[in-house]
């Protein structure tokens, strides 16, 4: 996990670098962007082998490769980077369409509540569920009933835990567009950024948060793991331009979370209520200091304990596929053998068979069929058919010897 | 000696739905199967054996509303029955095959034995409805169920206040149907709370929930008892917080119970271990091997080497295990009545399935338990939270924190690089159904159906297993299937109803695919007037 962020991040500053480098168009800078884009490929190359193991969504990992489109030599050369790398990704959004569902074409050109893609070739139909298959009528135009995005103007933040905010952002074209005309006017100056603000205990304006800070991103649909700065605080995030002389526009501003304790809580004042039956009345009563000692004795007790192994096995015990003949470790050759014995014959369908004294059923042509695990050493197989009137019988006594 | 404190054992029975009538056998109906077979099944007949007997026993025990719904539904009954009768055959035929190994043989006849029990229960004592018996321990008092999120959709990551409502809302609904009383207690799904919800919990006439330790611990103001004692939110819901100690003795990977040598190896299996023609008619269809549920090893040491399985050997760990417990337990709550000042409550939740199914001599340490705590000991009580809250009226009130009880006690378990792209989606698709249930306030025909449709269809999406499934790497191409597969439904009914040109065919395909929660009414989305 820590990894992979490291690895996002790094990867998405670097193309960050490289956008700002092309701008200034000095030689320093100049190096620094060739780092930047090995340090790219290298990230790029290690995330598509980690896309392959994890078999996450498919869409997830056709979303990270393209990223590395994004940032993979394309752009390389290319003058107003920014702006060219939106066109790249509108194309790439159409690419990924067709990676992750090879399927027939359905157009799609309507705008409405559900914002549809205004364009492009999108297919979302899929062979094998042919239910899913659009079935309005011919020259009528669908929507794509899987969007891997939405361009709805929407960042939403979410608690991981104490420490770490989740954000993800979708902005529309209207927006796009204008994020594009900002950069170019200012020469490449001006970034797009994500300012997260501690607005704990107040009814935040944009102005008076407590304290911010800023975080690069490019893309214009995207997400973030932030890591804030104290549990048990309140955070919003905004997306904006940030200009060179410390101009900050926002863009979208985010719903407002809390982050959860971390700890046990230093408010000591104790409230006490009865519910009745009735669930209705609430009567609350005051203090109650007389009962007990203090929690603190509470606290040291429990926490003396690691709660990680603790965590629920949830689901992921049920259908487990973790089982195979040999436990095989990777380095070691290994072979198995192990033997059965069928013992099979017929008789008359209405006699009655014996192996080893074990009585048994026939098939209903009178046929019959035994199979035994075969342990070493010797196995006397007695099998003997007696007449449907009890006056015949028949006996026969294979010997099978297992050595080794 | 005299009682030092209660003990309240609960179990949280949940499974995703998972039906595919288009498809003749689908593999990841086999959970469901197998917790039937080794879990829910074997709990009845524990119920019914220490009813019988006379041996007093509680059991607070969530019965989630997929479970229930596919406990009730006519076709996985019918699979579920072919499926057991599969296993009868095949455990008939292991038996003979093993005749001549006698470590493995005894073994053969113990599932020979269990399966034919099972199918026995399933189809003539409870007539195929398991939640016959459900019904009957629930009015003898034995059990106490309770509910759970109506897809067990993990609230603290909807960011919508409506949502949470229509999971409780829905949930309450459907166990009133199911169970014909409405629930006074619920389990959140995976223990996930923000504060608020407890708010949603009140409207719908629910008493009491669950939180991990540091949910109360770590909750305003300080609790007074820790987790020893229930507090109420502001709201004047109780709230249970689960104890470490008891946890961590059956839970741990390290030193829990299950992973004695003696009890039996889940992975090794004869699905993957025998001649591949023999065991073809039992493992999946396409000619996959998949575990059979016949295992014949024990867990034997972190070894390769496994030993064969001996029931008998690991009953007695059970027995002797059920005995460690109940004497920690004892202790545990002498020191915390010294400590507290009052009487202790020990609250020790588990998932349900890992009782029978993943920990195969779960439900028999259980029952040694019960059995024990009622003829050998008087300081421990039993009690469920209803008798609890009746005997405890004055509690402090807290308000806990936003907690689950997941990898490292938050949302990290759902919110993930392998996870976090589910939510995008589900949100935009809860944004659009709210919209429309404030968009259609008298519908007609077609449109009500369309409109219900796609509730039942954002609610299938937001159950937590995907994500969590997607976490932990197995089966993962199911999840994705399935939130796409239920958000691109969810989609095209907004498509359909916004062109008022409803596919009656196509709707009526879904309706009959996804058919949890026939009586849902969308409105239940609505934003409140």
């Amino acid at each position: 996990m820590i990894n992979k962020k490291i690895v996002k991040k790094v990867m998405k500053k670097a193309v960050a670098k490289k956008t700002t480098a092309k701008k200034a168009d000095s030689k320093k800078v100049a190096v620094k962007k060739v780092e930047a884009y090995k340090a790219v490929t290298a990230n790029a190359a290690k995330k598509k082998t980690m896309a392959k193991k994890t078999t996450a969504g498919e869409k997830k990992v056709v979303t990270k490769e393209t990223v590395f489109e994004k940032s993979a030599p394309k752009n390389y050369g290319i003058k107003s980077v920014v702006v060219k790398k939106i066109v790249l990704e509108k194309k790439t959004v159409n690419k990924k369409r067709s990676i992750s569902s090879p399927a027939s074409t359905v157009k799609m050109a309507v705008t409405s509540r559900f914002e549809p893609q205004a364009q492009g070739a999108l297919s979302e139909a899929k062979p094998q569920r042919p239910a899913l298959q659009p079935s309005l009528e011919p020259g009528f135009s669908s929507p794509a009933y899987w969007q891997d995005r939405y361009r709805d103007d929407r960042i939403v933040l979410m608690i991981r835990d104490p420490y770490w905010c989740f954000v993800y952002w979708d902005l529309s074209d209207d927006k796009e567009k204008k994020i594009g005309n900002e950069i170019q006017n200012s020469a490449g100056t001006c970034k797009l950024i994500l300012r997260v603000y501690d607005v704990t205990s107040i009814g935040f304006d944009g102005s008076n948060a407590h304290q911010h800070k800023d975080i690069e991103v490019t893309g214009i649909a995207g997400n973030w793991y932030i890591n804030v700065w104290a549990a048990d605080r309140s955070y919003c995030v905004d997306i904006g331009l940030l200009y060179a002389g410390g101009n900050f526009v926002t863009l979208l501003r985010s719903n407002v979370v809390c982050t959860p304790c971390d700890k046990v809580s230093s408010v000591v004042d104790e409230e006490w209520m009865v519910v009745d039956e009735t669930f209705d009345q609430l009567c609350r009563t005051a203090g109650a200091g007389e009962l007990g000692r203090s929690s603190e004795a509470i606290t040291k007790y429990m926490l003396a304990r690691e709660r990680a192994e603790v965590s629920s096995g949830g689901l992921a015990s049920m259908g487990s596929n973790g089982g195979r003949l040999q436990p095989a470790r990777k380095e070691d050759f290994w072979l198995v053998v192990n033997t059965e014995l069928i013992v099979y014959g017929a008789t008359e369908p209405n006699a009655k068979i014996m192996i080893q004294g074990e009585p048994l059923s026939l098939n209903h042509d009178g046929t019959f069929s035994v199979r035994y695990a075969l342990p070493r050493g010797r196995q006397i197989i007695n099998v003997k058919a007696v007449n449907a009137a009890g006056t015949q019988e028949r006996e026969i006594t294979p010997v099978v010897e297992k050595q080794n | 000696m005299a009682e030092n404190g209660y003990l309240m054992l609960v179990l949280h029975a949940h499974l995703p739905y998972v039906r595919h009538p288009e498809h003749e056998e689908f593999l990841e109906e086999d959970w469901f199967y197998e917790g039937i077979t080794e879990t829910y099944i074997p709990l009845i007949e524990m119920a019914e054996r220490l009813t019988n007997e006379g041996v007093d026993f509680k059991l607070t025990m969530s019965l989630t509303p997929p479970l229930l719904s596919m406990l009730a539904d006519p076709l996985l009954q019918e699979r579920y029955l072919t499926h057991i009768k599969r296993l009868v055959e095949l455990a008939e035929k292991e038996v003979e095959r093993t005749r001549w190994q006698p470590e493995f043989h005894r073994t053969a006849h113990l599932y020979l034995d269990r399966f034919r029990r099972a199918c026995w229960v399933f189809s003539e004592q409870y007539h195929r409805n398991l939640l016959n018996a459900f019904r009957k321990f629930q009015a003898l008092g034995k059990f106490e169920i309770i509910t759970c999120g109506a897809t067990h959709g993990y609230l603290p990551l909807t960011v919508n206040r409506n949502v949470q409502r229509a999971q409780i809302a829905v949930a309450v609904q459907t166990h009133q149907k199911f169970l014909g009383v409405p629930p006074r207690g619920i389990w959140l799904p995976e223990c996930g709370f923000e504060p608020g919800v407890d708010e949603i919990l009140r409207e719908n006439g629910i008493r009491y929930f669950f939180t991990d330790t540091h949910g109360i611990f770590y909750g305003t103001p300080r609790p007074k008892y820790g987790v020893y004692a229930p507090v109420y939110t502001k709201s004047g819901v109780a709230v249970f917080g689960r104890d470490v100690e008891s946890s961590k003795q059956v839970w741990s990977s390290k030193e829990g119970y299950p992973g004695d040598y003696h009890y039996r190896d889940f992975y090794r299996d004869i699905g993957f271990d025998l001649e591949y023609e023999y065991i073809r008619p039992y493992i999946h269809g396409e000619g996959i091997r998949i575990p059979t549920g016949i295992k014949y090893y024990r867990i034997t040491g972190p070894t390769d080497h496994k030993e064969p399985y001996n029931h008998a050997h690991a009953r007695d760990k059970a027995a002797e295990h059920a005995e460690n417990f109940m004497f920690n337990r004892q202790k545990q709550l002498g020191n915390l009545s010294r400590l507290i000042g009052k009487k202790p409550l020990i609250v020790s939740p588990y998932d349900a399935e890992l009782y029978g199914h993943w920990w195969y001599e779960g439900v028999e340490f259980l029952e040694f338990l019960f059995r024990k705590l009622y003829h050998d000991q008087d300081e421990i009580r039993l009690i469920t939270p209803p008798e609890y809250l009746a005997e405890n009226p004055r509690l402090q009130v807290v308000t806990p924190c936003n907690s689950s009880w997941g990898y490292k006690g938050y949302h990290e378990q759902w919110l993930a690089d392998s996870n976090d792209w589910v939510y995008c989606h589900l949100h935009k698709a809860a944004e659009r159904m709210i919209q429309l249930a404030d968009d259609y306030p008298e519908p007609d025909y077609l449109q009500r159906r369309a409109l219900n449709q796609a509730s039942r269809e954002l609610l299938l999406a937001q159950s937590s297993d995907w994500a969590f499934i997607m976490k932990t790497g197995t089966m993962v191409e199911y999840a994705a299937r399935r939130i796409r597969d239920h958000i691109e439904r969810f989609t095209r009914l907004c498509w359909n109803l916004q062109q008022n040109r409803i596919d009656i065919d196509w709707l009526a395909d879904i309706e009959y695919k996804d058919n949890i929660f026939p009586e849902i009414d969308y409105r239940v989305f609505a934003n409140r007037k």
